[in-house]
């Protein structure tokens, strides 16, 4: 599954962010929201719950 | 919205979520409110045909903003699995998601402490067997954190640190070292088969930790449950407590000092069928009354992680 989305006719709406570059990590400070070698999409369900899906990027270092 | 009050003779707060009296308990297998949604199939609480990691808000939760938070940490869509039966790069992953949430958690004004935690088996009050952990995200610092901080203010330094220190010394309790974390049966032992998992390095949170140390946390976090499963050859039950920094104004995700991540496993079981309760002396005194010496725990753990692989 790595490296896979979610499905494009899905629920979750309002998908508002696309990954954060992955880097392979490091020593971060307070600001520092990367997610290394995963893409995160941001949805949110019908609800209004955050759904976050965090999925691996392939070939990320 | 929960309740919090303050009970003056424990000195400690008491969170009321009535809410949450009716959420889901124990549900069908197809009926998995963290499993995908099937194509045709009735909506989960995951609105996607598949994933590898979810994480959303709690419909009961503890806490919700503007005081606080409640997500659930969904591993895998595969329903059978278990944290230690992962892939090691969906175990690593994981531990990815954990540092991303306690940093995007933790920098909310609300929230003083970002508590990750895993409530493993029936036995500990899990009421859905879909492998999950929880992420609380306090509006106070809690009683045990706050303790761990008071502990520094005794020893006058990392007490973490410092225990690490000595049990390397020891030896005799340690059950899997590799380059960046230790595990071991801790010198004073509440449960029979408690299990610390420590960074060798003093690191506040997972925000300090590199790509590196987050492999082998997770390597060493499923070598050790691998081994729980093993010793009894039965799914182990236990609660998993990933302590870090404070993020409120009492510590900070930055703070040199305040805090020492690591990982503790609390198993209820004292041997393959009989649970330790937390009973007259536990709390009517606060005293734990332990079964088995930790040394001798820690020799039944290192052969089950040996067996386990």
């Amino acid at each position: 599954m790595a490296g896979k989305r979610a499905e494009p006719g899905a629920k979750a709406d309002e998908r508002d962010e696309q990954a954060d570059v992955p880097d392979g990590g490091g020593a971060p400070g307070a600001g520092d929201l990367r997610t290394g070698p995963l893409a995160l999409e941001r949805c949110r369900k019908a609800d209004g719950r955050a759904l976050l899906l965090y999925s691996r990027v392939e070939d990320a270092g | 919205m929960s309740e919090q009050r303050f009970n003056e003779l424990r000195g400690e707060p008491v969170v009321y979520a009535i809410h949450r009296q009716d959420r889901t308990f124990l549900p069908t297998r197809e009926r998995c409110p963290l499993d995908a949604t099937r194509p045709g199939g009735p909506e989960t609480e995951i609105p996607v045909a598949s994933f590898e990691i979810a994480v959303f808000e709690n419909r009961f939760p503890a806490f919700s903003s503007p005081r606080g938070a409640a997500e659930v940490v969904v591993y895998t869509d595969d329903h059978d699995g278990s944290f230690g039966t992962l892939a090691a790069e969906r175990a690593e992953a994981l531990m990815w998601v954990w540092r991303h949430r306690y940093l995007e958690l933790g920098a909310r004004a609300d929230i003083e402490y970002v508590f990750i935690f895993e409530n493993r088996g029936v036995e500990v009050g899990v009421t859905l067997h879909h492998p999950h952990g929880q992420i609380y995200g306090y509006p106070f610092l809690p009683p045990v954190p706050a303790l761990e901080l008071a502990a520094d203010e005794r020893l006058g330094g990392c007490t973490p640190c410092a225990l690490l220190a000595g049990e390397l010394d020891d030896g005799r309790r340690l059950l899997v070292e590799n380059d960046a974390v230790v595990a071991y049966v801790p010198f004073a032992a509440r449960w029979g088969y408690e299990v610390h998992v420590a960074t060798r390095e003093h690191r506040p949170s997972l925000a300090a930790c590199g790509a590196d140390e987050l492999r082998l946390l997770a390597d060493a976090l499923q070598r050790v449950v691998r081994g729980f499963d093993a010793l009894f050859e039965r799914p182990f039950p236990y609660v998993m407590a990933v302590h870090q920094a404070p993020t409120g104004d009492s510590g900070g995700i930055d703070a040199p000092g305040g805090g020492h991540l690591h990982v503790e496993f609390y198993p209820p079981l004292r041997t393959a069928e009989k649970l330790k309760y937390l009973a007259g002396s536990e709390q009517g005194a606060g005293t734990f009354i332990a079964d088995m010496l930790p040394e001798d725990s820690a020799v039944a753990l290192r052969e089950a992680i040996a067996r386990a692989g």
